[in-house]
């Protein structure tokens, strides 16, 4: 079977369990059994057409920067049946308009309606992340550097025998584990804090991705997504929390966390260290260093003693975003501890 | 004594007669790789520290590395067209990447370099080994095909390749086709033009760079220069100094420059940071004892 067709049939059979959870544990609602099924029909609909109108969207944005519009088909990018041309975050804007209009139609505040489907949206969000695995390169990271982690569910093996991590399934637990402190979580703005942390460790595991799409030098899109997500929510709070003291402290972490993000992108990509001390954007510095001739010598015996560090500027820099990640997460606790007694 | 003379002239002829039948009998070694993403023959050395050739009956390479100028020379030369090849680190289809080497070792390269990270060039002209697989060409840039008998064609922009059929010159199929750029020299004549180089390469500053260049019929050599080095039009002053050099056309700089040797990064190996790349061309042995 294609890999493109198990993925149609594994993403069509997720809808499916993912209606059963939302018909489950949406009591509240009115019209629970027509919401339900309302929710999964536009949400398919719109999830389809938002995750490929986006797609064409970054796609069309990187023509732009690279070369002007001149050769970009637009309705090319948007009517392929190409199931690697979507986006991700595109299909979560879709869904999450399809669960607000199915609220809509049947009697319930599209708020309330999406507070009710955020951990089903959670569930589905992580059976497509799984589902990833059939579409090859997708879902998958760097080559292992250890290879006695190279085995599934760690890593994906290719025909060569080399190992890839699976950010797929990172991602899905990850995914699952956000579906299931959502479903604990009190029902109000259980939507805002989901995507909350829906969006805070895929600014780390986008990272991860080896086939990201990417506007501009790092700039990964879904991660920036991600990060203008959080940025918004932690925004947000700060609005709401009118009359609060330091109510826009957690929207200020927030902006110097998108500066740490930007420079640990930097360092992963070899631009700002790399074992020379600087980066080829950093003029000034790598005149310098170029000027002393001795440092360029021997440069066979450098490499030897430099592979020690292949995984060292890597683990730190992830080692950096994690906590940078964890910072963000306190901040969304003290933002929302500010605000979740506005509507008493 | 006059019959060991004999015998001795005798045997002389014998050798001379039998030296082109064991010469024949070499060559009848060299497969004719075919055109697709299978790798090369197998190579029959390993790299060491300092190993500056690599010699079979299907690829002669040698390198060198310029110590004051900081670039690295390597040249090849094959024996037949398609030991030329490319490859994708995944599919050409995909933006996945891997380093150079990685896809060197699958491949049985004996040289590899960086192509031109047509993953992150949205619209540009992807023709490898024989296959079309973006057939849009970016405005502005010029353009290398390589034809199937190893002869590098450059297309430059101003002569429009966008309005050209770019899978075949002069009743030549092209079998690999790049766009990155600019080109450096075209049929022994400097043509390079910083402005026809992509957006984010910064022509004029000194940075990381490589080229691969055609210096006569299945020779070529590649010059990669050391990390911040080199600005383009520099890079285009070393390659002119060569003197035979026909065509030269500049690939993707800065830290994707690899230059991969018997499985071996050679170039900017004090860099920890190895950058993964969508494609590498390289040049495998076609050479089968068995």
């Amino acid at each position: 079977m294609e890999p493109s067709s198990a993925y149609l049939i594994w993403m069509a059979g997720s809808t499916l369990i993912t209606a059963g959870a939302h018909y489950l544990i949406s009591s509240s609602l009115r019209r629970r059994a027509m919401n339900a099924g309302l929710t999964w029909l536009l949400g398919i609909t719109l999830g389809l057409a938002c995750a490929k109108t986006v797609y064409a969207v970054i796609e069309m944005l990187q023509f732009w920067m690279a070369t002007g519009l001149k050769n970009y088909r637009f309705w090319d990018a948007l009517l392929s049946f190409d199931v690697y041309r979507v986006s991700f975050f595109g299909g979560v804007l879709g869904v999450c308009l399809g669960a607000a209009l199915a609220g809509r139609l049947t009697g319930n505040a599209p708020m309330r309606a999406l507070n009710v489907y955020a951990p089903a949206g959670m569930l589905m969000a992580a059976l497509a992340r799984f589902g990833e695995g059939f579409l090859g390169f997708l879902g998958a990271g760097r080559m292992m550097k250890i290879n006695g982690l190279s085995f599934f569910p760690i890593a994906v093996v290719n025909e060569w025998g080399e190992g890839r991590l699976a950010v797929f399934m990172l991602e899905g637990l990850v995914c699952l584990i956000v579906a299931a402190v959502s479903l604990r979580a009190s029902s109000q703005d259980r939507f805002i804090r989901t995507l909350f942390y829906l969006c805070l460790p895929q600014i780390l595991l986008e990272s991860l991705r080896d086939g990201g799409l990417v506007v501009h030098e790092f700039v990964r899109i879904e991660q920036l997504i991600s990060m203008v997500t959080v940025e918004t929510v932690l925004i947000l709070y700060g609005v709401w929390a009118k009359g609060k003291k330091r109510r826009f402290l957690p929207a200020a972490v927030g902006l110097m966390m998108a500066g740490l993000f930007v420079a640990v992108e930097f360092t992963l990509g070899g631009k700002l260290f790399n074992g020379t001390g600087g980066g080829e954007d950093f003029g000034f510095l790598s005149h310098a260093l170029a000027e002393e001739e001795e440092f360029w010598e021997d440069a066979e015996t450098w490499a030897e003693e430099a592979g020690g560090s292949e995984l060292l500027i890597p683990c730190l820099s992830y080692g950096v975003m994690a906590l940078g990640l964890a910072l963000l997460a306190w901040m969304e606790r003290l933002g929302y501890a500010k605000i979740k007694d506005r509507m008493k | 004594m006059k019959l060991g003379f004999r015998r001795l002239a005798a045997l002389l002829c014998c050798a001379l007669l039998l030296a082109p039948y064991a010469a024949w009998g070499e060559q009848d070694h060299i497969v004719e790789l075919p055109i697709d993403f299978s790798p090369g023959m197998p190579v029959r050395e390993k790299y060491e520290t300092g190993k500056m050739t690599y010699d079979d009956p299907s690829i002669h390479v040698e390198r060198e590395y310029n110590k004051a100028e900081r670039y690295h020379v390597v040249r090849i030369k094959i024996a037949t067209p398609n030991q030329l090849r490319t490859v994708a680190a995944e599919s050409f289809n995909s933006r996945a990447k891997v380093e150079v080497s990685t896809m060197a070792r699958r491949m049985n390269a004996v040289v590899a370099i960086n192509g031109d990270y047509y993953s992150e060039h949205p619209g540009s002209f992807v023709l490898r080994q024989g296959q079309v697989f973006r057939g849009t060409v970016n405005e502005n840039r010029d353009i290398l095909l390589i034809d199937e008998e190893g002869n590098f064609r450059i297309i430059l922009a101003e002569e429009n390749p966008g309005d050209m059929d770019l899978t075949q010159i002069d009743g030549k199929k092209i079998i690999n086709g790049f766009e990155f750029g600019p080109a450096l020299v075209r049929d022994g004549i400097r043509v390079q033009d910083d402005s026809k180089s992509p957006t984010n390469s910064k022509p004029w500053e000194d940075a990381g760079r490589i080229c691969i260049c055609q210096t006569g019929e299945l020779e070529y050599m590649i010059v990669a220069c050391k990390y911040w080095t080199m600005s383009v039009s520099r890079m285009t002053d070393v390659v002119m100094s060569f003197g035979n050099v026909q065509q030269a056309y500049m690939l993707d700089g800065g830290l994707s420059v690899n230059v991969v040797f018997l499985g071996k990064k050679i170039n900017d190996t004090d860099v920890t940071t190895v950058r993964p790349v969508p494609d590498a061309i390289y040049f495998a042995s076609a050479y089968d004892p068995n």
